[in-house]
């Protein structure tokens, strides 16, 4: 099996300040790794550096056998990686839908799309109408997106990510703030959503890494300390000594 | 079906085939409807004829602006240097039809829109690295040079006198152009197309697409989108129907003063009474020209203070009325359910009887300076140095903000909303 996303000895420095110290990282087509470590371990910085947020000091990010590191977000988007964000980043003024169409426009067809109304691209209406159907906002996908509650969109952040039909996922703390019930069927959806696709999130929420991951890299001071199983990680020493240590 | 289904469906509707037929229409035909009720009285009046040719071609620069300033979030400080860049067009275009060259009248504005596009295309490269201050120092930058640069090259671009054009070179489908009446009628022609074009444009993925990189250029850029190249073309196509607006200017007024045309007190001027007009709204910046052109000419005419009430009528909407002149419009349905009808007439009126008191004493202390003689208020002189003037002010002053502070009182008998 090929590797879809692979970090090698992955650095970054902000000054002085070695956050990302040499990451060694292998995800695999299909699967789903879930990214786990103390506060300030380096896991946003992590996807920060992978996405092309910020230039990684060293090291390489290959995304199918091809480097990206360097490249600037949108590219590396298109080359087929996606990204959510841990604070919910949404247009405020625009609704539900054409967040969805946004996203499905960012990688496929050119200029002329365009210049139609969003909602006249014909090709997009089954994928926008399945999706405003998975998130269940029913009328309320037409307020403007900062009307929404807090639950509907994380929701929302998650599932532009999803859009596009991107190959790589990197979800950052999808069901932070959620109650237990949304955090439940927030996992449920992506489940369904990653389906054939490869995922790495970053959460601190264990019912939902164990409910998601199927290999756990736990990340501490800027290196990944173990990589293996749920069940593996959960036994490991050095883990159980980097969480009481932090 | 399901319901989100048929909820999405219902709001497949051609949204933008009708809507924006219909507000262009709305605006315009009370403009209309004015101006033919008013035709015998604007036949004979050149000054009526002058003003809405100029509300014309200002509106088609000010919804530009707005394009950048409202849909794109960019505070453009450099906007006059593509009006101007469209007007000088059209007087080089003018002499070249003049002198023999092939060139309608009709289409100058298309030429200025391409001249102002021309230019926008490496400027906008340079200016929309970024948004925020970084866009507004660099179009400032921008503006301020190429005014510079016009008086230094006083050949090509005029110097302070300007260059000059005569509109008058042809006749084109029965028309010569010579009367102003001719020429509103091209600058309302062109204000409408415009206007109808930039309204499609919003509801165009690329309209909304511009609203994603305002709102969050960071996120854009991780769906794929280029906020850079999004907001560069939003640039060029501001600069375009800029250029025309700024074209038809030069065909009303037959010169170009490049200098002062492309300078940062004209780009200021452009961008306050965009932000005065009401960046929120579509129409806002029609609004805006209509206040801009009374401004400048009708109430200069009026009073010697008058950049003392424009800067105050700036400094009020920014603090309390964010939304312009088309937002408090839009707001008034609203106020008028939730205060009542009596409360908000109190307001309002309170509003209007203080603002009256507060134009009453200025004018009066202006001429305490013994400028601009007696004041006239319904044929009869009044002096400046009178206690009744002043105490009569005054005491409509006093009037108004007591019905103004009426207008907050709960109702005692708990019969509001």
């Amino acid at each position: 099996m090929t590797a879809a996303l692979e970090l090698r000895g992955l650095c970054k420095r902000f000054g002085p300040t070695s956050i990302l110290q040499g990451v060694d990282l292998t995800v695999l087509h299909g699967e789903c790794v879930a990214v786990i470590g103390p506060n300030g371990a380096g896991k946003s910085t992590l996807f920060d550096t992978v996405t092309g947020r910020t230039r990684p000091t060293g090291g390489e990010v290959l995304l199918h056998g091809r480097s990206i590191a360097g490249l600037s977000p949108q590219r590396i988007r298109r080359r087929g990686l996606s990204r959510s964000f841990q604070i919910t980043r949404l247009f405020d003024t625009l609704d539900a839908r054409d967040h969805l169409h946004c996203a499905l426009a960012g990688t496929a067809g050119g200029w002329l799309q365009w210049l139609r109304p969003f909602d006249r691209v014909a090709r997009r209406a089954a994928v926008v109408s399945s999706l405003l159907d998975d998130l269940g906002l029913g009328r309320r996908a037409r307020l403007p997106a900062a009307s929404l509650s807090y639950a509907e969109q994380r929701l929302l952040e998650i599932a532009v990510a999803f859009c596009g039909s991107p190959t790589v996922v990197l979800l950052d703390e999808p069901t932070a703030g959620m109650s237990q019930d949304e955090s439940r069927r927030c996992t449920a959806l992506i489940r369904r959503w990653a389906a054939g696709r490869t995922l790495l999130v970053v959460e601190h929420d264990m019912e939902v890494v164990f409910g998601l991951a199927d290999r756990v890299a736990v990340l501490a001071q800027g290196r990944v300390l173990a990589f293996d199983t749920p069940q593996a990680v959960r036994a490991d020493a050095a883990v159980q000594a980097a969480y009481a240590g932090a | 079906m399901t319901p989100a289904g048929r909820v999405g469906d219902a709001s497949a509707r051609p949204a933008w085939s009708g809507r924006p037929a219909l507000w262009v229409s709305l605006s315009v035909l009370p403009t209309v409807a004015a101006c033919w009720a008013l035709q015998p009285w604007l036949a004979g009046s050149s000054l009526a004829v002058s003003l809405l040719t100029q509300m014309a071609w200002l509106a088609i620069v000010l919804l530009a602006n707005n394009l950048l300033l409202g849909q794109c979030g960019l505070l453009s400080f450099g906007h006059a240097l593509q009006v101007g860049a469209g007007a000088l067009g059209a007087v080089l275009a003018m002499r070249w039809g003049a002198s023999g060259g092939s060139m309608p009248l009709p289409v100058v504005p298309l030429v200025g829109g391409l001249a102002a596009l021309l230019l926008a295309v490496p400027l906008g490269f340079v200016a929309t690295r970024s948004a925020g201050t970084a866009f507004a120092m660099v179009t400032l930058a921008l503006g301020e040079l190429a005014a510079g640069f016009a008086l230094m090259v006083p050949e090509w671009f005029g110097g302070e006198a300007g260059i000059t054009a005569d509109r008058a070179y042809g006749r084109w489908w029965g028309l010569d152009f010579a009367s102003p009446m001719q020429v509103c009628a091209l600058a309302v022609v062109y204000a409408l197309a415009s206007a109808w074009c930039l309204y499609a444009l919003r509801t165009t993925g690329l309209g909304r697409l511009f609203n994603a990189v305002r709102d969050q250029p960071e996120r854009a850029a991780f769906l794929g989108h280029d906020p850079r190249r999004l907001r560069w073309a939003a640039y060029g196509i501001a600069a375009f129907f800029a250029g025309i607006g700024g074209a038809l200017g030069a065909v009303q007024f037959e010169i170009v003063a490049t200098a002062d045309a492309v300078g940062l007190a004209r780009s200021g001027s452009y961008l306050l009474f965009t932000y005065l007009g009401g960046s929120a709204h579509f129409l806002g910046p029609v609004l805006g020209s209509v206040a801009m052109v009374l401004a400048g000419t009708l109430l200069a005419r009026w009073s010697l203070a008058w950049p003392l009430y424009l800067g105050l009528a700036f400094l009020l909407t920014v603090m309390f009325a964010p939304r312009g002149v088309a937002g408090m419009l839009a707001a008034t349905p609203r106020a008028w359910r939730t205060l009542g009808g009596v409360r908000w007439l109190a307001r309002v009126g309170g509003a209007l009887l203080g603002g009256c008191a507060s134009v009453a004493m200025i004018e009066l202390a202006y001429r305490l300076r013994g400028d601009g003689g007696p004041l006239l208020l319904a044929g009869q002189a009044i002096s400046p140095s009178s206690f009744g003037a002043w105490a009569g002010a005054a005491a409509l002053l006093l009037a108004g903000a007591l019905l103004f502070a009426s207008g907050f009182r709960r109702p005692v008998d708990g019969a509001g909303p």
